[in-house]
């Protein structure tokens, strides 16, 4: 399919990152935690090609309402069954006690949220997707919801040189290997919150 | 004669200044103005976490322009305030200095010794002028409570930010001021007095702040009075009709700058300059 012109504004690192996206295998794309389902909205926005929309069918579902939200508790299961019920428009109570008490965190301890998430997930690399793949619940939640503070939050979180590598995305891009998970997010938050705010400046809702 | 005491985020305050000056040339006695220390390594971290480069802006306007950094605008700044009242404080110490005030510097306004101060002089009321949240022992040795003005619309508008969030989310009618009792959360205690103050069209939403500045001022004297001679009524926040907002990311601070730019604001007020 060829691609359509692309906007202007969109910085050339992404526009090149989604090219390296459309050239991933589907079953890589399809791989949990699922790091570019739903953008096929984010990338028709910039005459990006979009992608064939991957399977979103997390492998444990957990009864997220049962836990007590907290940035301890917020494992994996629990953000990709949080993921789900907003694709799905369900449990909007839940999703929103999460949303809140995971952006209140952020906020509060955004200059020591490496160290926390590293003390959590046991390495560097496993803290960087995790707060990623947080990024992207917080992201998806206040686009439905249509609430700008997620979008600020996540503004805030791709200005962490830790969390986001804008050098090396091209490279992490080009196939399968350790950091491809954390680049796909790192690509779709990007493009999202370029979405959201040109959203915002049109005077939509992010 | 009641007494008051003031709490205050910096000896150059001049938000503090009109705000004791105003309350002392109105009879209340002040006890004592508690001024947080401007050298204090904590403060410095947990200002620049919290503001980020926004924080040297604001120790430009705050600490080294001052009056300086208001220019002649169609509406009263605090600059302003200070001329017509003939304030001529160049700090919270001259006025206590001047008006025979204890001024009594703390690294902190919930250090012991400040509430000792509080327990020891036992104000009827304590004033809060800035300087961070307040923790339940300074809370309780406030007599009848401590008082603050939020540069926003209660309860809807909690934190931070909150004038140009409500521009952003298409809201320029939710913009005001809130003068409310503080409790251990942020912006949660009872309110006292409420104004909408829609930003005019045209305006910066520098101007803003600095429009409502002095009437925060006159707002937070008001209350005060109105608590001391037993004419306010407090009522409780329904927390569950608001949110808490944090520091705005500059980008989306731009956008709200050209919403406020676009309109539609106020469109009986004069646009500034």
């Amino acid at each position: 399919m060829p691609a359509r012109a692309l906007t202007p504004s969109l910085p050339a690192e992404l526009r090149e990152g989604w090219s390296a996206a459309l050239r991933l295998d589907a079953a890589v794309l399809e791989a949990m935690p699922c790091p570019l389902a739903r953008t096929r909205a984010a990338a028709t926005s910039f005459g990006l090609t979009p992608l064939p929309e991957p399977r979103f069918e997390p492998p444990r579902a957990v009864e997220a309402a049962s836990e007590k939200p907290s940035f301890r508790a917020l494992s994996e299961p629990v953000l990709l069954t949080l993921r789900r019920h907003v694709y799905a428009r369900e449990e909007p109570a839940v999703v929103a006690r999460w949303a809140e008490t995971t952006l209140r965190f952020c906020e509060v301890r955004l200059s020591s949220l490496e160290r926390r998430a590293t003390e959590k997930c046991g390495d560097a690399a496993r803290a960087r997707l995790h707060v990623l793949h947080l990024a992207a619940f917080l992201l998806d939640h206040g686009a439905q919801a249509g609430d700008a503070r997620f979008l600020n939050t996540v503004l805030k979180l791709l200005e962490a040189r830790w969390l986001v590598r804008r050098a090396g995305l091209a490279r992490d891009l080009a196939g399968p290997g350790p950091a491809l998970p954390a680049a796909l997010f790192q690509l779709r938050l990007r493009l999202a919150s370029e979405r959201a705010l040109a959203e915002l400046s049109r005077g939509g809702s992010p | 004669m009641s007494e008051v005491a003031v709490l205050s985020p910096s000896r150059f305050s001049l938000y503090t200044i009109c705000v004791a000056e105003l309350l002392a040339r109105r009879g209340v006695k002040l006890s004592a103005i508690y001024v947080r220390r401007l050298l204090n390594p904590r403060r410095v971290v947990d200002e620049y976490r919290r503001d980020g480069s926004r924080l040297l802006r604001k120790v430009l306007r705050k600490l080294v322009l001052r009056r300086r950094a208001y220019r002649a605008a169609p509406y009263q700044t605090i600059a302003d305030l200070m001329k017509t009242e003939h304030i001529t404080h160049r700090t919270v110490g001259d006025l206590g200095r001047r008006r025979g005030i204890p001024v009594i510097a703390c690294s902190d306004l919930n250090d012991a010794a400040v509430v000792e101060g509080l327990r020891r002089t036992g104000p009827e009321l304590v004033v809060f002028t800035g300087g961070g949240l307040l923790r339940r022992d300074l809370l309780a040795a406030a007599g009848k409570g401590v008082l603050n003005c939020h540069m926003g619309v209660l309860p809807r508008y909690r934190g931070m930010d909150v004038i140009p969030w409500p521009i952003l989310e298409g809201e320029p009618g939710e913009v005001g001021l809130t003068v409310h009792y503080m409790d251990e959360g942020l912006d949660t205690g009872d309110l006292l007095a409420q104004r909408r103050i829609p930003p005019r069209r045209g305006e910066s939403i520098r101007q803003v702040y600095d429009r409502f500045e002095p009437i925060m001022v006159r707002d937070l004297v008001q209350a005060c009075l109105d608590v001391l001679e037993g004419r306010a009524q407090r009522r409780p926040q329904a927390l569950a009709a608001g949110r808490q907002y944090f520091v705005m990311h500059p980008r989306l601070m731009a956008i709200a700058e050209r919403k406020l730019q676009a309109g539609p604001g106020d469109a009986a007020a004069p646009a500034p300059p």
